[in-house]
C-alpha cells in the first residue's frame, strides 16, 4: 500500500465517520433548539391570554372569536384531555392539502366564570424548512472540507514526500560500482535532510568498503604474482638438475602443476578486478565472426584432446559491434567455450550459432547440480571440474561491462549460453 | 650471443639467467632502468628482457629511447600487468615480441631464440640437431635429407623441444605452448603424449632424441647419450 493511499485513507474514514455522526446529532440538537424557542412563545402568548381573552363577556363574544381566530381554539375543560406541558401533533392545516407538525399549548382560562382550555398552536412548518437548509448546508461544508482535506493531502504528500521519493529513487538506481547518480539536495524538512545525509554517507562508506575489498583482491593478486612466478622458475630449473631421481622430478612436476594453477586463478582474479575498475577500453569495433573463429582456433587443440566437434552455425550479414573491447570480448567467447568443452562428453558437438543480436553456444550434457542462477558467481563448479571457477564470472562480467546480457538455458539435453546484445 | 634481463626482481631475473645461460649464451642483469640504460649504452645486446614494472617507471620508456638512438638490439617485452593495451603499445613501439607473466622458463627461451632467428640469421633460417633439419621459413622439417611430413602441432612441438634441447620441459610447459592458456582445462595430457607419439615416429631414426623423463615431461638431447 502506498503512502499516500494510507494516509488519504485515514483522512477519508474519519471526515466520513465525523459526517455520518454529526448529521443526526445535529439535527436533533437543532430540532431541540427549535422547539424550545417555539415552546417559549407559546408560553409568552399564553400568560398574555388572560388579559386578552377577558374582553369576551358573553356567549356570542365567544363563538364570535372562536370563528375569527384560528389560532387559538377555545374548548370547555371537561370536553378535552388537559396536557400542562407543550405538545406536538400532526394535522391538516386550515388551508392546506398536506399534514404538518403543529406544536400546541393548552392553557386553562375562566372565561364568564367557568373553566375553558384554550390550545395556543404554532405551526411547526417552517422549522423543518430551516432544518432542511442548515442540514443541506452542513453537509455541503463537511463535503467540501472532506474534499479539500484529501486534496492538500494528496498536494501537502506530493511536496513534502518528494525528496523522499528521490532518496528511494537514489537508493533503487545505486549502482556500488559507478559513482554516476548524484544525491538529489533537500532543504526544507530536517528529517529528510538528515535521512538524505545519512543516505549519502552510507553510500560513500559502502563504496570505500567495496573499493578497499577490490583494492586489496588486486593487490593481493599482483603481488602474489611475482614470488609465484619465482618459484615457479626455481622448480623449473630444479627439474633439470640431473641428479633428481625419477620421483623427485615426479613430486616437482606436481608441485610445478599446482603452481601453474595457482598463477592462472591469480591471473584470473585480477583480470576480474581490472575490468570491474574499468581498466580496460572499449572502443573498438570488433567483427564477430572471424573473432569467433580465432577463439575456436585456439581451442582446437583442447577440443581435439576431447575428441569434440566446433561447430559454428553463422548467419549470412556480417556482424559488427562497435564500443567493444576486443581481447575482452575473445577471453568471453573463449570462456563459454572452454566450459562448453570441459561439460560435455568426449565426442561431442559443440554448436557455436551467431545471429545478428545474439551469439549462442550450446552443449550436450545432463542437468546442473547446482541450481542456474549460481554458475556465474565466483568459485562455483560442477562435479569438481578443472579450472578455477571464475571462467564463468569473469563472462558475466565482461558482457556487464559492454551492456550485454547473458543467459542461461537447459534445453534438450543441451546446456545453452546465450549472450544478447541491441543489434 | 649476449642477453640483458632488465628486471627489479632478483630473483626472477637470477632464474632466467640460469635457465638461459648456456654454451653460446651470455646473460647480464640489469636491476632498474638507470642501470639498463648504462648497459645498453656500453654494449651491445642480441636480446633485452624488459620489465614493464620498474622501479624509477615504465621499462617502455627505454624502449623508446632504444629506438630513437636506432639500436638493433632485440627487444622482448615482459610484464606482468598482462594488461593487452600493455601489449599493443609495445609492440608498436618496436618491440619484438611480448610476454605475460606467468610463463614457462621454457617458453621465453623460445621466444628469444625465436627472436634471435628472426633479426640476425635471416639468410639461415633452418635449425639443425644432428640428422634433424628444421626450416623455420617453410616450417618444415627432414630427417638425414629426407623430408618428413608434420601436422602443425607436430611441427610446433618439434620446434619447441629442439630449442630448449637439453632440458627438460613439463608436460604443462608444453601443454600451454600448444594450447596458450586453454591448457589449463585439459583433463589429463593425453593429447601431448600421443602428438609426442606421433611425432617420435614420424621421426624415424632420430625418433630417441625425444625422451620421456618419468613423471615430469620430455626431453630432447642427443639419440646416443643415455
Amino acid at each position: 500500500m502506498k503512502l499516500l493511499h494510507y494516509t488519504s485513507l485515514r483522512h477519508l474514514l474519519f471526515a466520513s465517520l465525523l459526517t455520518l455522526i454529526s448529521i443526526p446529532v445535529f439535527y436533533i440538537l437543532l430540532n431541540n433548539i427549535f422547539v424550545h424557542s417555539i415552546d417559549r412563545d407559546l408560553r409568552m402568548q399564553a400568560a398574555q391570554l388572560p388579559s386578552t381573552l377577558s374582553i369576551i363577556q358573553t356567549e356570542a363574544d365567544l363563538r364570535l372569536w372562536q370563528e375569527l381566530d384560528n389560532d387559538l381554539e377555545i374548548k370547555p375543560f371537561d370536553s378535552v384531555h388537559f396536557i400542562g406541558k407543550p405538545f406536538t401533533i400532526e394535522k391538516k392545516p386550515a388551508n392546506g392539502q398536506e399534514m404538518e407538525d403543529f406544536r400546541i399549548l393548552q392553557k386553562k382560562v375562566q372565561i364568564m366564570g367557568k373553566p375553558y382550555v384554550v390550545g395556543i398552536e404554532s405551526s411547526m412548518f417552517e422549522k423543518e424548512d430551516l432544518i432542511q437548509a442548515i442540514l443541506i448546508i452542513q453537509l455541503g461544508i463537511l463535503l467540501l472540507l472532506l474534499a479539500g482535506t484529501v486534496v492538500i493531502n494528496y498536494m501537502i504528500h506530493k511536496r513534502i514526500w518528494r525528496p523522499f521519493y528521490k532518496s528511494l529513487s537514489y537508493l533503487k538506481a545505486f549502482n556500488i560500482d559507478s559513482n554516476s547518480n548524484q544525491q538529489p539536495e533537500v532543504l526544507k524538512i530536517l528529517e529528510f535532510k538528515e535521512l538524505s545525509s545519512s543516505i549519502k554517507q552510507l553510500s560513500i562508506r559502502v563504496r570505500q568498503a567495496y573499493y578497499s575489498q577490490k583494492e586489496f583482491i588486486e593487490n593481493a593478486s599482483h603481488e602474489l604474482q611475482t614470488p609465484l612466478t619465482v618459484l615457479k622458475f626455481k622448480l623449473e630449473l630444479l627439474l633439470q638438475d640431473r641428479n633428481l631421481s625419477n620421483e623427485q622430478g615426479s613430486l616437482v612436476a606436481d608441485m610445478y602443476r599446482e603452481i601453474d594453477q595457482m598463477q592462472q586463478l591469480n591471473s584470473n582474479l585480477l583480470l576480474l578486478s581490472k575490468i570491474e575498475n574499468k581498466q580496460f577500453g572499449s572502443e573498438e569495433t570488433v567483427e564477430v565472426e572471424p573473432l569467433i573463429e580465432e577463439v575456436s582456433e585456439d581451442l582446437a587443440l583442447l577440443a581435439q584432446s576431447k575428441n569434440q566437434q566446433l561447430k559454428v552455425v553463422s548467419c549470412q550479414v556480417p556482424v559488427v559491434l562497435a564500443g567493444t573491447n576486443k581481447a575482452l570480448f575473445k577471453i568471453m567467447v573463449g570462456n563459454l567455450l572452454t566450459n562448453a568443452i570441459q561439460y560435455s562428453a568426449t565426442g561431442s558437438i559443440i554448436a557455436i550459432k551467431l545471429s545478428a543480436n545474439r551469439l549462442q553456444i550450446s552443449n550436450p550434457g545432463s542437468p546442473l547440480g547446482v541450481p542456474a542462477d549460481n554458475i556465474f558467481k565466483r568459485f562455483v563448479r560442477h562435479n569438481k571440474q578443472k579450472g578455477n571457477g571464475l571462467g564463468l564470472s569473469i563472462v558475466q562480467t565482461i558482457a556487464s561491462y559492454h551492456g550485454y546480457s547473458v543467459s542461461y538455458d537447459y534445453l534438450d539435453g543441451r546446456h545453452q549460453f546465450t549472450i544478447t546484445w541491441a543489434s | 650471443m649476449k642477453i640483458l634481463i632488465v628486471e627489479d626482481e632478483l630473483e626472477l631475473a637470477k632464474s632466467i639467467q640460469q635457465y638461459l645461460q648456456r654454451e653460446n649464451y651470455l646473460c647480464e642483469i640489469a636491476a632498474d632502468i638507470s642501470q639498463g640504460r648504462q648497459m645498453i649504452e656500453d654494449f651491445t645486446y642480441d636480446c633485452i628482457l624488459l620489465d614493464i614494472n620498474l622501479p624509477e617507471g615504465n621499462g617502455l620508456t627505454l624502449l623508446k629511447e632504444l629506438k630513437q638512438d636506432k639500436k638493433t638490439d632485440a627487444v622482448i617485452i615482459i610484464s606482468a600487468r598482462d594488461a593487452l593495451e600493455d601489449k599493443i603499445l609495445s609492440l608498436k613501439l618496436g618491440a619484438d615480441d611480448y610476454l605475460a607473466k606467468p610463463f614457462h622458463l621454457a617458453e621465453l627461451c623460445a621466444r628469444v631464440e625465436a627472436v634471435i632467428r628472426r633479426r640476425y640469421l635471416q639468410g639461415e633460417s633452418t635449425l639443425n640437431f644432428e640428422d634433424i633439419v628444421i626450416d623455420t621459413l617453410a616450417r618444415s622439417a627432414s630427417v638425414s635429407g629426407q623430408q618428413i611430413q608434420l601436422t602443425k602441432t607436430e611441427y610446433e612441438l618439434l620446434l619447441f623441444l629442439m630449442i630448449n634441447k637439453g632440458r627438460v620441459i613439463t608436460k604443462n610447459a608444453i601443454a600451454e605452448h600448444l594450447l596458450g592458456g586453454s591448457a589449463l582445462y585439459l583433463d589429463n595430457f593425453d593429447i601431448i603424449y600421443a602428438h609426442i607419439k606421433n611425432l617420435k615416429k614420424k621421426l624415424l631414426t632420430m625418433g630417441g632424441c625425444i625422451k620421456t623423463i618419468y613423471g615430469t615431461g620430455y626431453k630432447f638431447s642427443a639419440s646416443t647419450v643415455k
